[in-house]
């Protein structure tokens, strides 16, 4: 259970969360809202990436906001723009990530080839990562966040830049993980989620 | 075509303008000023010819000034621009709009000269500052200090960007090959300039930085020794002219000159500009059919070695095997390996392993520097300084693996002693000291840079 308390949170004038209390359960969550609204910022706040202004953001009863070193074994989080080192390849990349959480290299090869192999990605997997597409960059992105088998995942907009088979195939993904782990997620393309089992939080933004 | 350069003049001077790093720069130059001049009682010079030092004028001032920017300075300039706020250009999108490719380099040019420019004025004034406390009051003639400085330095700047432009244009001078010919092209500027003291005389058409023959031309007494930096043991004092050494007409046509190559370089640059591509072809085609087990040598020598536990191996396996990409490093390395066992190591091959490494070490130290790949970082579970920590184990390991047989090869030999501060420097130092200058400064470069200088100075021991 990821749970957010009075949490209040801006830049400079613009307040953005003023007093935001939610619980996140087991299953699916997605964040809707207008474009500018914060979901991407709730979902930083969320994954410990970024620091709120005031409150508490509890995973299992623990303060992330305090120490976030416990919850961030246990987090997977792909955000919409990660900076790629261009010059490894993808595999490399995995390997990299998964020894971070401390993974062990079984687990590694193991969960990185499922992984791959759900996402199609498995044949490119030895290239090297300049040479991908925004599609293939963008599932690179979601197949770190799943090593480690985590029990809280954090997606911002998973399915951006797929097309619909694939974006269908992603989502398969998502909710196939739902049973076992909270999972947090934006996206534009909310028609492709008729099919699943999900709650909706509704971020609407606050005026600066 | 003169809308299109001053629009992109704008952009690149105003985002130099609100970087925090330029703030710093200036800060750092006017706090250097105080040391560049230093009092009469320092154990220092920054310059002294014919093994004395000149006495002080403003106008002497102003061309140590000079002399030590247009010297020394400009390494830290050139980090400044290809490191600094403006590295990172939305090409993609630049590189498809219809705008001149001549207005956008020369604009981005004008930028990254005006702002090395403004630093340097900001150098002047301190120097203005401090001739007032170190002159009689009567002595004090703030033009001529700024004349002095800024004839010097000014075009040695602009031919610092000029370089940093013409970087930009072609693929493989984006990396670190151009830090690299950067490096030769600075060297190169003040080695010929200085050779020319030793033939009798300079020609301040060969001296990009201005320094020799503006010594040259401020006595008429023949020069047999010019020391920048250091400190001769003598209290002799000599006088110099500067303003005859920097306003006697065959300097300023050099000057002018200088800084006519500059602009000449800008439209260099956009002459012969390869847009970058979204797509690279892999490199290496050749070498990747020879030699096809290389891609995997990283993890075949990392994995036996490093069995410490999954939280501390895994990571630095992996950074050890990054650190042998792109595979010919892996091959290149091991030849060095191989030669430190059967050569002496100073100067010839420990030079050759030492440039290696830095090459290797600092491109690996920018790689996962990007803005928005460090704050995904910070949500994974290994610490920033362990991660650090990780990359500097594994290029420590690297090196040690390298230098390994040139150890050996010094221990059966007896003659461990004399060249153990280099196995420590090159093992010990060089790749906690590249690491942590990659993370403050979020790039490789400044780590090469420093380090090729300091390969520069190790070849000279």
């Amino acid at each position: 259970m990821l749970e957010l308390k009075s949490v209040n949170h801006g830049y400079k004038k613009q307040i953005i969360f003023r007093d935001l209390n939610t619980r996140f359960a087991k299953g699916v969550t997605v964040i809707t809202g207008p474009s500018g609204a914060g979901k991407s910022t709730l979902l930083r706040l969320c994954a410990s990436a970024e620091r709120a202004k005031s409150g508490a953001i509890s995973w299992q009863g623990h303060n992330i906001r305090k120490s976030s070193s416990g919850f961030r074994k246990v987090l997977g989080y792909a955000p919409q723009i990660i900076d790629f080192p261009e010059d490894i390849s993808a595999q490399d990349f995995l390997f990299h990530i998964g020894a971070l959480k401390s993974l062990s290299r079984d687990q590694i090869v193991t969960q990185s080839l499922e992984i791959l192999t759900r996402l199609n990605l498995d044949q490119d997997a030895q290239k090297l990562i300049r040479n991908y597409s925004g599609g293939m960059r963008r599932r690179l992105g979601l197949a770190q966040a799943f090593l480690g088998e985590p029990e809280c995942l954090i997606l911002d907009e998973p399915t951006a830049e797929l097309d619909p088979i694939t974006a269908g195939i992603v989502n398969d993904l998502i909710f196939s993980k739902s049973e076992q782990s909270v999972v947090l997620m934006t996206t534009h393309l909310a028609d492709h989620l008729s099919g699943y089992e999900y709650r909706e939080f509704k971020v609407e933004g606050l005026a600066g | 075509m003169f809308g299109s350069v001053s629009t992109f003049f704008k952009i690149q001077f105003g985002r130099h303008l609100r970087s925090p790093a330029l703030w710093i720069v200036l800060l750092g130059a006017i706090i250097g000023a105080r040391y560049m001049v230093p009092l009469p009682d320092a154990n220092y010079v920054t310059l002294a010819v014919n093994n004395a030092y000149p006495v002080q004028t403003s106008a002497i001032m102003g061309m140590q000034l000079g002399i030590v920017t247009a010297l020394i300075l400009t390494p830290l300039a050139y980090i400044f621009l290809r490191a600094g706020p403006t590295r990172r250009q939305p090409w993609q999108i630049e590189d498809v709009t219809p705008s001149n490719r001549m207005a956008m380099t020369i604009g981005q040019g004008a930028a990254d000269t005006a702002i090395l420019w403004v630093a340097m004025l900001f150098l002047a004034v301190a120097g203005i500052i401090l001739s007032v406390f170190r002159l009689p009051i009567e002595e004090v003639k703030p033009f001529h200090t700024l004349l002095t400085f800024v004839l010097i330095a000014g075009p040695a700047l602009a031919f610092i960007a000029a370089l940093r432009t013409l970087f930009n244009a072609r693929p493989w001078l984006r990396g670190a090959w151009g830090d690299f010919l950067f490096f030769v092209i600075w060297m190169a500027g003040v080695v010929i300039a200085a050779m020319s003291f030793s033939e009798g005389g300079s020609s301040p058409f060969t001296d990009v930085f201005g320094y020799a023959a503006a010594i040259d031309g401020a006595t008429d007494e023949p020069i047999s020794s010019a020391v920048i930096g250091g400190a001769p043991a003598t209290e002799d004092y000599i006088n110099l002219d500067a303003l005859a050494g920097t306003t006697n007409t065959l300097f300023l046509m050099s000057r002018l000159m200088w800084l006519g190559v500059a602009g000449l370089l800008f439209v260099l640059s956009a002459l012969i500009f390869k847009p970058r591509k979204f797509k690279q072809k892999i490199r290496g085609g050749m070498l990747k059919k020879l030699t096809p087990g290389l891609d995997k040598v990283g993890g075949i020598v990392a994995n036996p070695l490093v069995t410490i536990s999954n939280v501390f191996g895994n990571p630095i396996r992996s950074s050890f095997n990054q650190l042998l990409k792109p595979r010919y490093w892996a091959l290149i390395l091991l030849v060095l390996a191989v030669t430190g066992g059967a050569l002496p190591f100073r100067p010839g091959t420990g030079g050759a392993i030492m440039l290696v490494l830095i090459l290797v070490m600092s491109r690996q130290s920018g790689v996962w520097q990007a803005p928005a790949l460090r704050q995904f970082m910070r949500t994974l579970p290994a610490q920033k300084w362990s991660r650090l920590f990780y990359e500097i184990a594994a290029a420590m390991l690297l090196a040690f693996l390298v230098c390994l047989p040139a150890i050996l090869r010094a221990v059966l030999n007896g003659n461990i002693g004399e060249i153990l501060p280099d196995f420590v420097f090159i093992i010990g130092i060089m790749p906690v000291a590249i690491y942590v200058l990659g993370y403050l400064t979020r790039t490789g470069l400044t780590g090469r840079l420093i380090f090729l200088f300091i390969w520069y100075g190790y070849l000279n021991l």
